[in-house]
């Protein structure tokens, strides 16, 4: 027989509880029955005893009077009662009459002492009293037979029952099987198609609100969050691979003019001025290049948390101002107005050099997506507490689907290998990354496609300290 | 020693079929029922004039031989010795608690109904007995004594007799005289 611990969990549970029912029924069934037997035993010792005194009493006058016949109908009075199986009646210590029926013993020629036991037999005596003189005494051998059979007819009894229970647990068994069992080897088949088809849509079946219920919504659960992690990670892995596509499609448009000039400046005869036109735009271009790879290390130093800038005391103005002079040309190539409000603002604490390029970022980019003859917008003011640096314009704008996903480097509206506008997608990372570091926060709005953007910029103003307040220009307390 | 004495009547009961008609040995086993008879009947306060008179049998006619006194001298009932008086025909039958009328002297028989219901227990052993207004009557049914007993007497005089008795007993009715 298999031990307990292999056995499958209902048969367990079966096997443990007939354990206790069988534990139970033996020691109440013995209880019971022993108590029954001696009970029986006791009221059969008792009542055979208040037989003999009956019968001592009804034969004194026949012991006295020495009428044998009438103490043997005494006795034969007694044929009622079947257990009693050997009576005897003695006047003195002669045996005087008696009775036997079949199973009993004959009677002893002399009395024996009244304490005496018989084995087998359940003894019975009374002396015969005569005005408190005993003149004789009486002794009944009561069998036990009667209550071994009662034994017998109790412990089948019990057998039964314990057959009944034994059917009981079986059908119990497979009733069990189906609401234990069948729960456990559905999950475990779940788990054994998800795993070999790597299917994470699938689900295992609820049946119960049990125990067994919070398995199967903690494994459904789990497959949920693997299925949502896969599918980031196949995201991942296809950004990924856009941008490597990206990334060599922007590292190898500035490669297109140098290498084209660099082989026209390498022939003979070459028009001065044709030379210093083609310096200036493979110096343009290179310098492109520098810029860019300059971003990728950015990222890549945000990316590992490398990009760190200390912070001083600067008027955001003037930055603002000097971003906005070094964009004018580029505006002026495809015919962009600016419309500038740049009004005083309190000193912050910035990084000159990074909010520099934030802006810059953020130029380029309305100057790249905004069509010729559109309107670039650059405002600087105080609104609260804060600083806020707007750049707006009127270029093609964002779909609502897509501006949770602006800051996020890597992500570009369109990034078709066809599209129209270049770069890299990581302008706005930057951005994004370097405000956090001066404590403010980024935001953008867009009315949708064709309907420009605005992005808004918003850094602290900090609260006055005793040694900042000597380096600011009183005119910036407001 | 009550064991040895009521072995020894029993034996004499059986001895008394086998053996022949000896009157001595008859009259010790009808001697121990006289005594026994004593001990199965309850008689009413009135029967004693004090409370240390002795329980008295009276003997009418020539019975027993002197056996009767030897064994009742050795016993006592109810804290009562137990005397013996033989009575002659015109003797005053007050004190008896039990009158013995042998067969000799069935002519005192007359005697019994003056009585009336005086509680005193009536014994005899001619067949006439119950008939004249005895209580208890001798009777020998091959080999062993047996009595009869005429209730009907013996309530008259206010004795109650023990059930045991009765059962061994053989209930009669006196003739009626007609």
């Amino acid at each position: 027989m298999a031990s307990l611990r292999d056995l499958s969990i209902p048969r367990k549970i079966v096997a443990i509880a007939m354990i206790i029912s069988t534990a139970a029924l033996l020691l109440a069934g013995a209880a019971l029955i022993s108590y029954d037997f001696f009970a029986a035993g006791r009221d059969l010792g008792s009542s055979t005893t208040v037989f003999a005194q009956i019968v001592a009493d009804n034969a004194t006058a026949a012991v006295t009077f020495n009428d044998q016949p009438a103490a043997v109908d005494i006795l034969n009075s007694l044929r009622s009662e079947p257990s009693i199986v050997s009576s005897c009646i003695y006047k003195g210590v002669e045996l005087f009459a008696e009775r036997a029926r079949a199973g009993g013993r004959p009677c002893p020629q002399r009395a024996v002492d009244a304490e005496q036991e018989e084995p087998g037999f359940i003894v019975g005596s009374s002396p015969i009293l005569l005005k408190g003189d005993q003149i004789g005494s009486v002794r009944l051998l009561a069998t036990l037979a009667p209550v071994y059979a009662r034994l017998r007819v109790a412990i089948g009894v019990l057998a039964g029952i314990f057959i009944v229970s034994v059917l009981f647990a079986l059908g119990l068994s497979s009733r069990l099987h189906k609401v234990v069992s069948e729960p456990i080897m559905n999950l475990a088949e779940t788990a054994r198609t998800v795993s070999s088809r790597k299917d994470y849509s699938l689900r295992a079946y609820k049946s119960s609100e049990d125990e067994m219920g919070i398995l199967v919504d903690s494994f459904n659960e789990m497959l949920e969050q693997i299925q949502a992690r896969e599918a980031e990670l196949i995201q991942a892995n296809k950004t990924k691979d856009e941008f490597l596509m990206t990334l060599s499609h922007e590292l190898r448009t500035p490669l297109t003019p140098i290498l084209g000039w660099t082989k026209l400046l390498l022939q003979r005869d070459v028009d001065p001025s044709r030379a210093q036109s083609a310096i200036q735009t493979i110096d343009r271009s290179a310098q492109l290049q520098a810029r860019l790879i300059d971003d990728l290390l950015d990222v890549a130093r945000i990316t590992s948390g490398k990009l760190t800038m200390d912070l001083t005391d600067i008027d955001l103005l003037q930055i603002v101002e000097g971003a906005v002079d070094a964009a004018i040309p580029a505006m002026k190539e495809k015919h962009l107005a600016l419309e500038s409000n740049l009004e005083k603002v309190p000193v912050i604490r910035g990084n000159a050099t990074r909010l520099q390029q934030v802006i810059w970022n953020l130029l380029s980019n309305s100057i790249k997506f905004t069509p010729e003859g559109g309107l670039v917008r650059v405002e600087l003011k105080r609104v609260r507490s804060n600083v806020e640096l707007i750049v707006s314009d009127t270029g093609v704008g964002i779909q609502p689907e897509f501006l949770p996903f602006v800051f996020e480097r890597f992500r570009q509206a369109d990034s078709s290998y066809t599209r129209k506008h270049g770069g890299l997608g990581i302008g706005l990372a930057i951005v994004k990354h370097v405000v956090h570091q001066h404590g403010g926060s980024v935001s953008v709005r867009s009315e949708g496609e064709n309907k420009g953007s605005t992005f808004t910029l918003a850094f602290p103003i900090p609260i006055k300290s005793p040694t900042s307040e000597t380096i600011t220009s009183p005119s910036h307390i407001s | 020693m009550k064991h040895s004495l009521l072995s020894a009547v029993s034996i004499l009961a059986i001895w008394l079929g086998s053996a022949a008609q000896t009157s001595t040995v008859e009259y010790e086993v009808k001697g121990a029922f006289l005594l026994n008879f004593a001990k199965f009947v309850d008689w009413p306060p009135q029967a004693f004039a004090g409370a240390g008179d002795p329980f008295t049998f009276c003997i009418a006619g020539d019975a027993f031989a002197g056996a009767l006194e030897k064994l009742l001298n050795a016993e006592t009932l109810n804290g009562r010795r137990l005397v013996v008086r033989r009575i002659a025909p015109a003797d005053n039958l007050q004190g008896c608690q039990i009158i013995y009328v042998a067969a000799s002297a069935s002519g005192q028989y007359s005697q019994i109904t003056t009585l009336g219901n005086a509680p005193v227990l009536t014994v005899g052993e001619t067949e006439d007995f119950i008939d004249s207004g005895g209580m208890i009557r001798f009777i020998e049914t091959g080999h062993r004594i047996q009595f009869q007993i005429n209730t009907a007497a013996a309530e008259r005089a206010s004795l109650k007799l023990s059930s045991k008795l009765l059962r061994l007993a053989e209930i009669v009715r006196p003739k009626e005289k007609g």
